[in-house]
């Protein structure tokens, strides 16, 4: 990976509101930032509001994208991407209290259960495969806490399993995939509970079956990761103890074979993102103390 | 001419030559009374000389100037001493010279253990050994845990706080009581001049209690015996140790768990005492997690709460943890006593139900006012106004956890039904959990509610008591039961 010029942060313009976790997403019209932010509501329950923003557009205000009131007062994981129709869908869990389901729910506001077909198992960490900008060929999710597994991206059907993990990632590239799987370690969390943990990649089969063994990204300790393709490059970013890892390399042929660097940063970080911005840009958005901060770097 | 002349002198006889005198000086061992033979004895005065002891300790000067006399050794192997006499013409004057042979002087500076079940610092690592060091804050040195009935082994590291001259043989030995066993280590290491530490590996006399248990303050005190000259101190060490009732099995072995379960279950020596008696570790619903002391809750009393398992509960920062937490660590502090038969059971409505998100369960304290009237099988109020929350089962460090549900964790082990996120328990069949447990139902309010109804609510179990409305699901074997 060429050298790198130092990544800097800065806070969104506007009022952005307060935020839990942060995704990005590329629609028609270019990157969507979205948060998400929950709030218990006492005697019952909790309110969750995803809000969105094209950083494009700075002089455009923050929209409410959906707003789901839960019974059990959990904060959901979920993710975002581009639906059939290009709009945004949301992936979240929905808590039972011992169980979560994993919902899907359209930019109508439709909602379908992805793990009816599993209703004595737990689903958390949902993410849709990657790159942005298309619609997801699966979605992952974490099955009892212990094994990432794939649904297909709509309705309710059986899932594939893809082997223990603390929390996965697929990235379409060309006809197979490749899997980015975060395992814990021992170690003080980040935050409340994102764990320490060791990323690792593989390279999958059109069928999500092995194409190669796994291997360590990066050799050092990753709370939250994602990724993206931009450019014909598969791009990985990570928080770390230290900063952000970047991670990059051809994202055909040996996929797995990506260089890493650490970058070191004033501030602790928490929901990395990455897609692709403008020509020959990465965007990178995370938050900052709970606030949104972003970053445009060149295609590493 | 008168002439006259001195008379001459009497001869001036010389003077006798000096008397010599003798000295014999007995050179003694304080550290045991006995005649040290084979020390080189200095004097200086009005004649430097040496000598060494004979078989009785002593030197003998023989016809020495008199005068006094400094008396002195040079032996590295004794400490130094210096005594003084005068030596009279004709006579023989005697000097002790108190001395103490120099013998290794050992501390105790480190224990590592084996044969031990390694802690897990709830969830930030194995505590390391060794796992007492001198100097380490009593608070720091690591837990131990052995399963009841073994012996307990470690190698011990002295530090040599005073070398001998020569090598010899130093007997060690540590003692201490765990409850009704005493346990005894001994062993014997060489010392050589030069040695700034030293290890021996012991292993008790006895085994540890034959049950459970939990011993904060048995110190082994420690001593050492250099070539049989008598027993001193060498220093105290204190960990604190774990009694289980087997070698874990299935989990890491956690600091909470094993403090918790030992804390309640001392003395057991049965599965089903465990079991028992380890719940009632938790009735209190006053756990903290030991790496911080931080309470660790059912639950989130101030916000929301994701943790849902032992490791992510021991992690939180907040401590907080969801019913999975809870039911998984009474699962895995059975494990950690080797006891791998209890089961996670799953409630929920109905399997569908919960597939489409549609039906939970009230916790108790809900409050149906009349009217309308309630029923036992059919929904009948809507939320708000007619059905409002009451007094809340009080949960782990937690008097008010979320009053309803689509689904919860239990444990079942030993034939009964366990509730830990509320330190409930044991109950004998569903039946007595749902009567204990639950107030009705919820269900997602249907199209034609009022408006802001949140929830519909119904199936009163006051007026149900007899019959269960939900369904219990084995989760180690996917079975209903």
């Amino acid at each position: 990976m060429a050298e790198m010029q130092k990544i800097q942060f800065t806070r969104v313009p506007g009022e952005a509101p307060a935020a839990d976790s942060l995704r990005l997403m590329r629609d028609k019209g270019g990157v969507l930032l979205v948060v998400s932010r929950t709030t218990p509501t006492p005697p019952l329950g909790a309110n969750t509001v995803f809000s969105a923003f094209a950083p494009a557009s700075p002089g455009a205000p923050w929209s409410v994208l959906a707003q789901v009131h839960e019974v059990v007062p959990a904060q959901p994981a979920w993710d975002v991407a581009a639906g059939p129709d290009g709009r945004p869908e949301i992936v979240y869990e929905k808590p039972g209290g011992a169980i979560n389901a994993l919902i899907l729910r359209n930019a109508a506001g439709e909602t379908q259960p992805v793990s009816a077909a599993y209703p004595l198992q737990s689903f958390s960490a949902p993410r849709f495969a990657r790159p942005s900008g298309v619609p997801p060929a699966w979605l992952t999710a974490i099955a009892d806490n212990r094994t990432c597994v794939a649904f297909p991206p709509a309705g309710s059907a059986a899932y594939h399993s893809l082997g223990e993990c603390a929390e996965g990632l697929l990235v379409k590239t060309g006809v197979g995939f490749v899997y980015l799987c975060k395992t814990r370690v021992p170690g003080p969390v980040r935050g409340n509970l994102l764990s320490p943990g060791r990323i690792h990649i593989a390279a999958l089969d059109a069928e999500l079956r092995p194409a190669g063994p796994p291997v360590q990204l990066f050799g050092g300790i990753v709370y939250e990761f994602d990724a993206d393709i931009i450019q014909g490059r598969l791009v990985v970013l990570a928080t770390t103890p230290k900063g952000v890892m970047i991670a990059a390399g051809p994202a055909q042929g040996q996929a797995t074979r990506l260089t890493s660097l650490e970058h070191a940063l004033p501030v602790a970080l928490t929901s990395p993102a990455i897609v692709a911005g403008p020509p020959g840009k990465a965007y990178l958005a995370a938050l900052d103390a709970a606030r949104v901060v972003t970053a445009e770097i060149p295609v590493p | 001419m008168h002439e006259c002349s001195a008379a001459p002198a009497p001869p001036v006889s010389p003077p006798p030559p000096p008397v010599p005198g003798n000295l014999v000086v007995t050179v003694i061992d304080d550290g045991d009374g006995s005649k040290v033979t084979g020390i080189t004895v200095q004097i200086q005065g009005p004649q430097n000389s040496s000598a060494p002891t004979d078989g009785s300790g002593q030197a003998s000067f023989r016809g020495i100037p008199t005068g006094p006399y400094t008396i002195t050794h040079s032996d590295p192997c004794f400490t130094s001493a210096t005594t003084n006499a005068t030596v009279q013409p004709a006579q023989t004057a005697t000097a002790d010279l108190h001395v103490r042979q120099i013998h290794a002087v050992l501390q105790i500076k480190e224990l590592t253990y084996s044969g031990n079940n390694v802690v897990e610092k709830d969830t930030t690592g194995n505590f390391s050994s060794p796992e007492w060091v001198d100097g380490r804050a009593q608070a720091d040195q690591a837990p131990v845990s052995y399963k009841r009935g073994q012996n307990v082994a470690f190698t011990a590291k002295f530090k040599v706080t005073t070398a001998p001259c020569r090598a010899e043989a130093v007997a060690v030995k540590g003692s201490a009581t765990f409850g009704s066993a005493s346990l005894e280590w001994t062993g014997t290491v060489t010392v050589n001049p030069g040695d700034t530490e030293v290890s021996v590996s012991l292993t008790s006399n006895n085994p540890l209690p034959n049950a459970v248990g939990i011993f904060e303050a048995s110190d082994i005190s420690w001593q050492m015996n250099p070539v049989s000259k008598g027993w001193a101190a060498a220093g105290a060490t204190r960990n604190v140790l774990y009694v289980t009732l087997d070698n874990p099995s299935g989990t890491p072995n956690y600091w909470t768990l094993l403090d918790v379960s030992c804390r309640a279950a001392q003395g057991e020596t049965t599965v089903s005492g465990l079991i028992s008696k380890g719940f009632s570790g938790l009735t209190g619903r006053a756990i903290s997690r030991k790496r911080d002391g931080h309470d660790l809750t059912y639950w989130n009393p101030a916000n929301t709460c994701t943790a849902t398992n032992t490791a992510l509960l021991l992690a939180a920062a907040n401590g907080a943890g969801q019913c999975g937490s809870w039911a998984e660590f009474l699962i895995d502090m059975y494990k950690a006593h080797g006891i791998t038969t209890a089961d996670k059971i799953l409630i929920v409505r109905t399997q569908a139900a919960f597939a489409a998100s549609s039906e939970g369960f009230l916790v108790k304290h809900w409050v149906f006012d009349h009217p309308p009237a309630s029923a036992a099988s059919a929904y009948t109020h809507f939320v708000p106004p007619q059905c409002r929350t009451g007094v809340p089962l009080p949960g782990q460090h937690n008097a008010s956890p979320p009053p309803a549900f689509y689904n919860h964790f239990i444990v079942r082990a030993d034939g009964k039904f366990w509730d830990p996120s509320y330190g409930a328990g044991p109950f004998a069949d569903q039946k007595a959990w749902e009567n204990a447990a639950i107030d009705g139902l919820f269900r997602d309010p249907p199209a034609a509610a009022p408006p802001g109804t949140t929830l519909q609510t119904g199936f009163d179990k006051s007026l149900n008591a007899n019959t269960n409305i939900l369904e219990f699901w084995n989760l180690t074997t996917n079975t209903k039961i």
